[in-house]
């Protein structure tokens, strides 16, 4: 079997475009099975051409073409990305990554518990400012990780903000601020598992986007 | 166009995990074609049907992937996990108890389930 050229297999790469298939992860896996499937062919019948063994697989994909596959891709990595932050945020209550919610919780009770009721609101902006400029720096951080071909798989760090926005909109949506220290504890614990949560997913997609498709990356 | 039998499709699944746990690793191209050897032609398990079942598997963490150079491009290779392996026998277990079910009701000659 006379494997592919350098050439052809670009070819295949611009196919997969032309096809609307704009996801690297997606074009990679298409192109391989693309050019296995194309050899065999030509092995099989050696006066079919590139192109007239090209449109032969094609067919195969039906005819949604490789629209299906993408769709259905694009399904299985949102379903990953759930289970992935499902299981994060689970970790956070159970051992031993409670005892970080816990301490959290202690501090927020702690503190709302030792300044005046009207101080509380100093407590919540502070925990906006927090996680803000947390989520700042995290995504100025990141931008070296970029990819400068496109994934399916990897999504900008840009959720990182959402527990500091979240906290935004209760102080804008609220003319008096929450005083009671429980509630307070809640949900500073609770932005806290979020936020925790977000970054560590963000960083084991980005971790295993980089180690799969380093090409990808502005890395080397 | 060809077009994945439907029974086939339906237990596309169950297929694709058996092969896995008899082969440390495989990746697309090869599974159709492992499906089509076993089968003496028989099965044909189109791309259109493998790779949406493979994406799927991988979502739910019953595979895991790499990726390695062959020559000129990238191949991705699909293995199973843990999960994967004890799904695989979940599966298995479910199939043999359908069959033997089918075999109840439709008493086909000559096909004894072991």
């Amino acid at each position: 079997m006379e494997p592919l050229s350098k050439a052809q297999i670009e070819q295949l790469f611009e196919f997969t475009r032309k096809k609307y298939v704009q996801f690297y992860d997606v074009q990679v896996e298409l192109v391989d099975h693309l050019a296995t499937t194309i050899e065999a062919t030509i092995t099989e019948n050696p006066t079919l051409s590139f192109d007239q063994a090209l449109q032969k697989v094609y067919a195969g994909f039906g005819i949604f073409g490789f629209a299906k596959v993408v769709q259905q891709k694009s399904e299985a990595v949102e379903k990953l990305n759930s289970l992935l932050w499902r299981q994060a945020f689970v970790s956070y209550f159970t051992l031993p990554r409670i005892a970080l919610t816990i301490m959290v919780f202690m501090f927020c009770f702690w503190i709302t518990s030792m300044l005046p009721p009207h101080f509380s609101d100093i407590t919540i902006i502070a925990i906006w400012i927090a996680f803000l400029v947390y989520g700042i720096w995290f995504i100025r951080k990141e931008k070296k990780f970029k990819p400068n071909k496109p994934l399916l798989l990897y999504r900008d760090p840009m959720l990182i903000g959402s527990p500091g926005f979240i906290v935004y909109q209760i102080c804008i949506s609220n003319n008096h601020y929450i005083t009671n220290p429980w509630l307070v504890a809640i949900a500073g614990a609770l932005l806290f598992v979020m936020q925790a949560s977000i970054v560590q997913v963000y960083k084991t997609i980005r971790n295993k986007a980089v180690q799969l498709y380093p090409e990808a990356f502005m890395l080397g | 166009m060809q077009k994945t039998n439907p029974i086939v499709k339906g237990s596309l699944t169950t297929i694709v995990l058996k092969l896995l746990s008899e082969n440390k690793r495989m990746y697309g191209y090869e599974i159709t074609r492992r499906v089509r050897e076993l089968t003496n032609g028989e099965w044909q398990i189109t791309e259109g049907a493998l790779y949406p079942s493979l994406h799927k598997l991988e979502a739910e963490g019953m595979l895991e992937v790499t990726i390695e150079q062959m020559g000129n491009r990238a191949r991705k290779y699909y293995s199973l996990t843990q999960k994967g392996s004890k799904e695989t026998t979940k599966k298995m277990a479910e199939l043999k108890s359908f069959f033997e079910q089918m075999q109840l009701i439709l008493n086909i000659p000559g096909l004894a389930i072991k």
